[in-house]
């Protein structure tokens, strides 16, 4: 056991702190939201905020639930997964083209890719509609999962690129040494090493799409195929403000979410580098 | 020879159906947008070419002015800021300790909640009248502030709740960039005698580079870009101390129906994304 | 000779199928069951949406045709039509805003109805004003469909404990709050004047109307700047100023007032049904405690701006009969009233008949129903609902200059100046 110095004790003591006060700015407003959804209505809009419920009331989840919450679920899920498998595999292949080949236009196509984000969405999604209209898919599920890795594939591949690019030249070539081809050795290498990459850029991806609301509300009408956010932002109508079910709602939301980032988090780890390059 | 013509062939082949994808999506709109800003087109009314009349409009307009230096500042504090922050919390969260694996789960959970959400809870929280903020600083034995209502503070609240939603998209990307860093090159640099500070330096910013430039990149084109933060806090309020572009842009052109002049607002702003997205793409696909 | 001839006869019968082709596949309406596309506001009363989509289905089931109704919230409603007028699909029936109608009208995509508009007014009278305001060039381009009156909500236990009584006029209304305030509990009055809000909009015309000003006049050219209006900005001002109001509200958005009754930081709020609502459903304690009134009035009247909604049809749509079908369905008296009372006073009818009914004789709900009868009035009011007064009201132009007096101190003179400029610029836009 290493002596406890000065040195270290405020080293620790920094440590601690810091991941508090992080800790505590996240929290804050999280449990507020929490707090608010199980509180009823007329303590909600109480004039002294209590930051500990006086009544405990479940009533939100309820409603929330009966509102038919597991079929926006469904929606949002297939095209969430849908959009983001699609633009996590290309952007892959993308981003290994981009950090370990030559070719002509290289830089070009890397940025012309970003040209995407240059207008906002408020500009875009009338056009959009247009070319989804003449697509012949409006009121549709497919119309999002065509549209989504439009924003989501250039994230991906320059995220990855990043991961992709830092990675020591050495892993490939001994890979290739070995026998590998090109693609054997994104596969066999460069996958394995980046692999914390890849799972920041995948749930990144998933929660563009996944928390989405223009182009969902442009592009869809009937209420069977609407999506989380759309049935979110419902909870705000005119001049209403139903707290309780919007709370409730965020959190039921926001639960699958961690716990699929949870189980992935393991990956999460420095080390897969260990014993990859040949003495 | 043709191991090379090989390389340039496979290189191009993993790339460019994405490419031609995104751009087939995206080259319509892209292009129609450009073209409205030389034509005065309202929303459902017939399209006249007026040449640069909307770009002459924006550049004789002080509200042109007055919105994009208030994008100017809303970008630059929360992008130093998110960066700063989320450095702060990658390093942090490297380090092993009890309960690190529920903390870099928690640690995302704003960027997760969906936007709206966000900000109708800080609507709630900076409440003049029954806010929490409010109501623990007057327990405090301290003035009640209306943070969204006054000229000098409205700015500052829209980019507060900026910082808070977005400091974790940098810190969980640098944090993986630091777990993707090998041992070896830390290993190295002991054996050649650096010390902790001499290791970051050398070993860790390097390392981080890439990405954090590219954190950067994407982070800044989407904060200049913002919508609905400032739009559901404070609409741009009060009158356009808040107001950054885009809100502006809806406000002009889909609640005014004047798109082509809304339209126009951005492309005049292209320049600077562009030289960002320029350099930064020279610096991240160099060869080291 | 006879190869000419026949050429003739052989081109002619070749014209005259292609006429009646194009006649045949033209603007007739398609044979066999059609389907609907409309697009509703959606409200917060789940009761009022689902009767009306109820009543979709027994239309189905009645003529065989099928109707997809989308329940919108309005921001995205709003969004969704622009967007659909540029794709080309717009929806067959549409409820539209008032300070829209015009809008979308010059867009052409509005159908001209007005045989549907006289066959239901034969049926049972339309409000007066509610006609004026759907009819563009001497056509009707819209069925009016309901309104959204404001009444005022005050505190009758405070009211009482200090010996107070309602307020009739907006200077009676500011004595009593002012008195309110200074006991120090809560706020006597608080409205939005801020962007974020609709409200701000809706109650500074309805003070500006009371004391004579207007934006537009009666032809529907600004008439923004006049002594009247100057006196209602002072008075407004006077509110912030003599610390009547609360600072926040030049950020409230449309919850705020509500949120500032229900949370009992106030004692009078202007605002449309949706706080008695709220009260039924989970505060019968303050509902007890409050008493419902009409807008307070000024020297030249009591005014309210209610808001008013219309349907509309698509010019462009292929089911334009089936379309026409489907509004005297759902607009039949009988069943419109019962849709009216599903919504628990949110929205009030548009037909004079119906104000009467019994419905309405609750002492809550009564001033709604007086202010949609008596005092109600519209963007653009005394004019028409034109379109340059519909994007006054969606830019925040009155909020925006109120608050150039509020917060950059400017004197009212000098604000007034500057909202005239904006009101002049998109008036000449849409001339």
């Amino acid at each position: 056991m290493a002596r406890l110095t000065p040195r270290r004790l405020f080293g620790w003591l920094l440590f601690w702190l810091g991941l508090g006060a992080i800790f505590v700015i996240i929290a804050f407003p999280l449990y507020w939201m929490a707090v608010t959804s199980v509180k009823p209505y007329k303590e909600i809009f109480s004039r002294i905020p209590t930051l500990v419920p006086n009544t405990l009331y479940f009533g939100h989840y309820a409603a929330v639930i009966k509102d038919g919450l597991f079929r926006y679920y469904l929606n949002s899920a297939v095209v969430s997964v849908t959009a983001t498998a699609v633009s996590v595999f290309v952007g892959i292949l993308a981003a290994y083209s981009l950090s370990h080949f030559r070719y002509r236009g290289r830089q070009l196509l890397s940025q012309l890719i970003l040209y995407v984000y240059l207008f906002p969405g408020a500009v875009l999604f009338i056009p959009l509609l247009v070319v989804i209209n003449t697509l012949g898919l409006t009121d549709t599920l497919l119309s999002l999962i065509v549209t989504y890795p439009v924003f989501g594939m250039p994230f991906a591949t320059w995220v990855l690129t990043g991961y992709f690019a830092t990675i020591p030249r050495e892993l490939e070539e001994a890979a290739r040494i070995d026998g590998c081809s090109r693609l054997g050795a994104l596969a066999r290498v460069i996958l394995p090493v980046a692999l914390p990459g890849i799972i920041s850029a995948t749930i990144y991806c998933f929660l563009l799409s996944w928390n989405e609301l223009l182009y969902a509300f442009t592009f869809i009408s009937s209420n069977a195929k609407k999506t989380l956010p759309m049935w979110l932002s419902e909870r705000v109508l005119g001049d209403v403000f139903m707290w309780g079910e919007l709370m409730a709602g965020a959190i039921l939301m926001l639960v699958p979410i961690l716990v699929i980032y949870t189980l992935g988090q393991k990956y999460l780890v420095r080390g897969l580098t260990a014993g990859a390059v040949k003495q | 020879m043709t191991a090379r013509l090989n390389q340039r062939t496979l290189g191009l082949m993993l790339i460019l159906p994405m490419f031609l994808y995104v751009m087939g999506m995206i080259l319509f709109p892209f292009v129609m947008n450009i073209w409205l800003s030389f034509t005065n087109k309202r929303v459902g009314m017939p399209t006249r070419l007026i040449g640069l009349g909307n770009y002459l409009f924006w550049l004789k307009n002080p509200d042109f002015f007055k919105v994009l230096g208030n994008t100017l500042i809303y970008t630059i504090t929360t992008i130093v800021l998110k960066f700063l922050i989320g450095l702060a919390s990658a390093l942090l969260l490297n380090r092993r300790f009890w309960g690190r694996n529920f903390f870099r789960v928690f640690f995302l959970i704003p960027w997760i909640l969906p936007s709206l959400v966000t900000c109708f809870t800080w609507r709630w929280l900076l409440d003049d009248l029954v806010g929490v903020v409010n109501y623990l600083l007057t327990r405090l034995g301290l003035q009640a502030v209306a943070w969204m209502s006054r000229p000098g503070t409205a700015l500052g609240s829209v980019i507060a709740v900026n910082i808070w939603r977005g400091f974790p998209f940098f810190g969980i990307l640098l944090l993986a960039a630091l777990q993707s860093i090998p041992d070896e090159l830390y290993d190295a640099a002991r054996v050649d005698g650096a010390g902790r500070l001499q290791c970051f330096v050398h070993v860790t910013i390097p390392g981080m580079r890439k990405i954090a430039l590219i954190a950067v990149l994407l982070s800044t084109i989407w904060t200049f870009n913002d919508f609905e933060i400032v739009f559901l806090l404070t609409r741009g309020g009060p009158g356009y101390s808040s107001m950054i572009l885009v809100p502006f842009v809806y406000e002009i052109g889909i609640r005014g129906m004047q798109i082509a002049r809304a339209i126009t607002f951005p492309v005049l702003v292209f320049p600077v994304l562009l030289a960002l997205i320029f350099f930064t793409s020279r610096m991240v696909l160099r060869e080291d | 000779m006879q190869k000419k001839r026949v050429i003739k006869v052989l081109l002619s019968a070749a014209l005259l199928a292609v006429g009646t082709l194009a006649v045949a596949t033209g603007k007739q309406e398609k044979a066999g069951p059609a389907t609907l596309e409309v697009w509703l506001w959606k409200s917060f009363v789940a009761e009022q949406n689902t009767y009306m989509e109820r009543q979709f289905r027994s239309f189905e089931a009645a003529t065989g045709h099928k109707v997809n109704v989308s329940f919108l919230p309005a921001e995205e409603i709003y969004k969704k039509q622009l967007a659909a007028v540029e794709a080309n699909i717009f929806p067959d029936i549409s409820e539209i805003w008032v300070q829209n109608i015009d809008q979308f009208n010059r867009m052409g995509v509005l159908a001209d109805i007005t045989d549907t508009f006289d066959a239901l007014n034969a049926r049972s009278p339309f409000s007066p004003l509610l006609g004026t305001m759907v009819t563009i060039g001497g056509k009707k381009v819209g069925i009016p469909f309901n309104t959204s009156a404001e009444a005022q909500y005050w505190r009758k236990d405070i009211l009482d404990n200090m010996g107070l009584k309602p307020a009739g006029t907006w200077e009676e209304l500011k004595a009593t709050a002012k008195k309110i305030t200074a006991a120090g509990q809560l706020f006597g009055f608080a409205t939005a004047l801020g962007r974020p809000a609709t409200d701000g909009e809706k109650l500074i015309q309805s003070v500006m109307w009371a004391y004579g000003g207007s934006v537009m006049d009666v032809n529907g050219k600004p008439a923004f700047k006049t002594a009247a209006t100057a006196q209602a900005f002072d008075y407004l001002a006077s509110l912030v100023r003599e610390k009547i109001m609360p600072e926040g509200i030049t950020s409230w958005d449309d919850g705020g007032n509500n949120r500032a009754y229900q949370t009992k930081s106030v004692a009078c709020v202007q605002n449309t049904a949706s706080v008695y609502n709220y009260m039924r459903l989970n505060d019968q304690d303050l509902l007890k405690n409050t008493v419902i009134v009409p807008v307070a009035a000024g020297p030249k009247g009591r005014y309210t701006d209610t808001v008013p909604h219309a349907l509309g049809v698509s010019s462009k749509s292929k089911s334009l009969q089936v379309a026409k079908d489907l509004m005297k369905y759902i607009m039949d008296e009988t069943l419109y009233q019962g849709w009216i009372e599903q919504a628990g006073a949110q929205i009030q009818p548009v037909y004079s008949r119906l104000v009467d009914k019994e419905f309405w004789a609750d002492p809550y709900r009564r001033a709604f129903i007086e202010a949609g009868v008596k005092y109600g009035a519209y963007e653009g009011w005394p004019g028409p609902a034109s379109a340059a007064s519909g994007e006054i009201f969606g830019t925040y132009v009155l909020s925006d200059t109120i608050q150039k007096i509020l917060l950059d101190n400017w004197t009212t003179d000098k604000a007034l100046d500057w909202g005239l400029a904006k009101i002049n610029e998109i008036y000449e836009r849409w001339k």
